[in-house]
């Protein structure tokens, strides 16, 4: 049932989010042609048109951001919370595979849109030769780190890729949790799910700051004269506390968030 | 076994009682009217039975089990608003119950659908209120399923859609499912009823066979109804 | 066939006095074959439920019986036939008497009424 669940919510989202990643590797290419021709000859008009290229080109990456997240919110909302939510909560599927089902698809979003915009980046920036750079420049620095003690070089991309997932999902879960409260009630739910998601955010900016000033506070008295050893331990257990603390707080929001969609479902 | 049974099931939302210990056993191959004035808790029911809601205390089973995901597979549900996927064109709202429900019969979807001239290419946001109504319709009576869940089915569309409907009720009919029409427009159904459950308040005011109550009380369900539910006094 | 249910008798009576009046009238062929339950139940817009119990009913009585996969028949006796169609002429003129006895007619009145409207009519069929 997930596997289904999954599929559909591709073909949902696919439909919105591809021709915007057309859009953004388009204009691409537009900036890197109209780069191209300027070199060769300098043109009032041109550079006009060069200029607007560049300028929603920029305009373009910031939008495929901003939309996968609005797309991860308004997904949410309208397939389970409005009308659609009869046909959706009614399925021969439990509510965590409804929940997962948006979860992954989300992220998997979020990372496309990343490496759409990555991509996009290097057609308009591309160089001969670039691509060999980046590749021993990136080699260099993880030997680099490895040379400290073997599997560092591992362990920080590791982590690296851990905390960005942790921190997709339980993005996804600040908007899931006080949208699935706010629809519990009978009236002004819209109203009620913005507040409850301002009053979550606040929660967790006061924790945050709990957080850094123990962080700060554990932080050994030999800090500036530390040995690179230990200057490596501290960021990795940074990472792993990090990773442990958006953890602790998706599980959290999961659990609001399924709890309110089971006993507090109220479609209208 | 009956395949809906509610045993001393109660649901309060906060302070207002929804449903007050209502005891009900619905047996395989009969059609039920479930019957009573807005309020009444027949939706509430029905939302129980699909496990929108959970009971406050008392019990609801379907086929012995309790509302599931394993539950909901047998049930057909129609629910009084529109739930279709407004992107969706006709083809693919048939892939998609095709792909979530085994006991759903396309090729029985896809004759429904000529009848009632309905162009498959179209999208539901396209679609007339009409035609959307006609359409969740045609899907939830292709299913091949154990317990129908229909929620106002005949209420907003036009008196020989209405006839087609209960026609198609009738023609669907399976000697080991049950049907459960949860309706205020009484007359035009009651033909069709094996059993009618009049539900006021949250509690069941009567229950007995259609046929019983035209015996017994020398009048249609409709005006035994009127006649329960008389809102003013003499 | 066309059907007419009053909503305030059961109907699984009304349909077995319609089967009844179809199978005399020969509508229903003596030894012909019924439609089916489900058949009858959408043409009828009845409950199937219904249309079984009336079934039942009418295989008590003798008019009809099940032949298995094939389905259900009318009776090829004849007699049987003619005994209901009584049965049905003598519930006609009992529901007819007590109309016009609820009118004021007396037996012997409505006698009369008869007659003079049986002269009526062949005077008018003759002119």
């Amino acid at each position: 049932m997930l596997g289904k669940l999954m599929k559909h919510e591709f073909r949902a989202t696919a439909r919105l989010i591809l021709p915007l990643y057309l859009v953004v590797v388009a204009l691409a290419a537009f900036t890197r042609v109209t780069n191209w021709i300027l070199e060769k000859n300098d043109n009032g008009i041109l550079s006009l048109i060069n200029g607007l290229f560049i300028f929603l080109f920029v305009v373009s990456l910031f939008a495929s951001v901003i939309f996968a997240v609005v797309m991860m919110i308004t997904r949410f909302y309208k397939n389970l919370m409005t009308d659609q939510g009869y046909l959706m909560f009614t399925l021969p599927a439990n509510i965590h595979e409804l929940l997962w089902s948006k979860l992954f698809v989300s992220v998997i979003w979020f990372i496309g849109t990343v490496l759409v915009d990555l991509l996009a980046g290097f057609i308009v920036t591309y160089e001969a030769g670039m691509a060999t750079d980046l590749f021993n420049g990136f080699r260099d620095l993880f030997s680099q780190f490895t040379s400290y003690y073997a599997m560092n070089g591992t362990a920080f991309v590791l982590e690296a890729i851990l905390a960005f997932l942790v921190t997709m999902l339980t993005g996804c879960l600040c908007f899931y949790a006080p949208i699935s409260i706010g629809h519990s009630f009978a009236n002004h739910k819209t109203l009620l799910s913005v507040v409850f998601f301002f009053a979550i955010q606040f929660v967790l900016r006061i924790l945050n700051i709990f957080g850094f000033a123990s962080l700060a506070q554990s932080f050994p008295e030999s800090g500036p004269a530390m040995v690179p050893e230990q200057l490596v331990s501290l960021v990795h257990s940074a990472a792993w506390g990090y990773i442990g603390y958006e953890l602790v707080l998706g599980a959290i929001l999961y659990f609001v968030t399924w709890i309110m969609l089971k006993r507090h479902l109220n479609l209208q | 076994m009956p395949i809906l049974e509610c045993r001393n099931l109660t649901k309060h939302y906060g302070p207002v009682c929804a449903l007050d210990g209502v005891d009900l056993a619905i047996e395989p191959g009969r059609i039920v009217g479930l019957l009573g004035p807005n309020g009444s808790g027949k939706t509430t029911l029905i939302k129980l039975a699909n496990g929108l809601l959970q009971p406050t205390s008392g019990e609801i089973l379907i086929g012995g089990e309790a509302p599931s995901p394993k539950t909901r597979a047998i049930v057909s549900y129609l629910p009084e608003r529109i739930a279709l996927i407004d992107w969706m064109n006709v083809r693919q709202q048939l892939d998609f119950f095709q792909d979530f429900y085994a006991d759903f019969q396309r090729e029985a979807a896809e004759q429904m659908l000529a009848h009632l001239s309905i162009p498959t290419g179209q999208t539901v946001r396209q679609m007339s209120k009409g035609t959307r109504e006609k359409m969740q319709l045609i899907l939830v009576m292709s299913r091949k399923a154990r317990l129908y869940l229909l929620d106002e089915p005949i209420g907003g569309v036009d008196p020989a859609t209405r006839d087609y409907i209960l026609h198609t009720i009738i023609s669907n009919y399976n000697p080991e499912a049950a049907v459960i029409i949860s309706t205020h427009l009484i007359a035009d159904v009651e033909n069709i009823l094996d059993d009618v459950i009049f539900l006021n308040r949250g509690k069941i005011a009567l229950q007995s066979s259609a046929d019983e109550i035209r015996e017994k009380q020398g009048k249609s369900v409709d005006a035994l109804f009127r006649e329960v539910f008389k809102c003013w006094e003499n | 066939m066309a059907w007419n249910f009053q909503d305030n008798l059961p109907i699984y009576s009304q349909l077995v006095d319609q089967l009844k009046r179809a199978v005399v009238s020969g509508e229903y062929a003596p030894g012909g074959k019924l439609p089916s339950v489900r058949e009858l139940a959408a043409d009828a817009g009845i409950n199937p439920n219904t249309v079984q119990r009336a079934f039942g009913e009418l295989e008590r009585d003798g008019l009809v019986f099940t032949q298995r996969t094939s389905g259900k028949f009318v009776t090829e006796d004849t007699e049987k036939i003619e005994t209901i169609k009584q049965e049905l002429a003598r519930s006609e003129i009992r529901h007819f008497l007590i109309s016009m006895f609820s009118l004021g007619y007396g037996r012997a009145q409505t006698m009369q009424m008869l007659e003079m409207t049986r002269e009526g009519e062949e005077t008018n069929a003759h002119s």
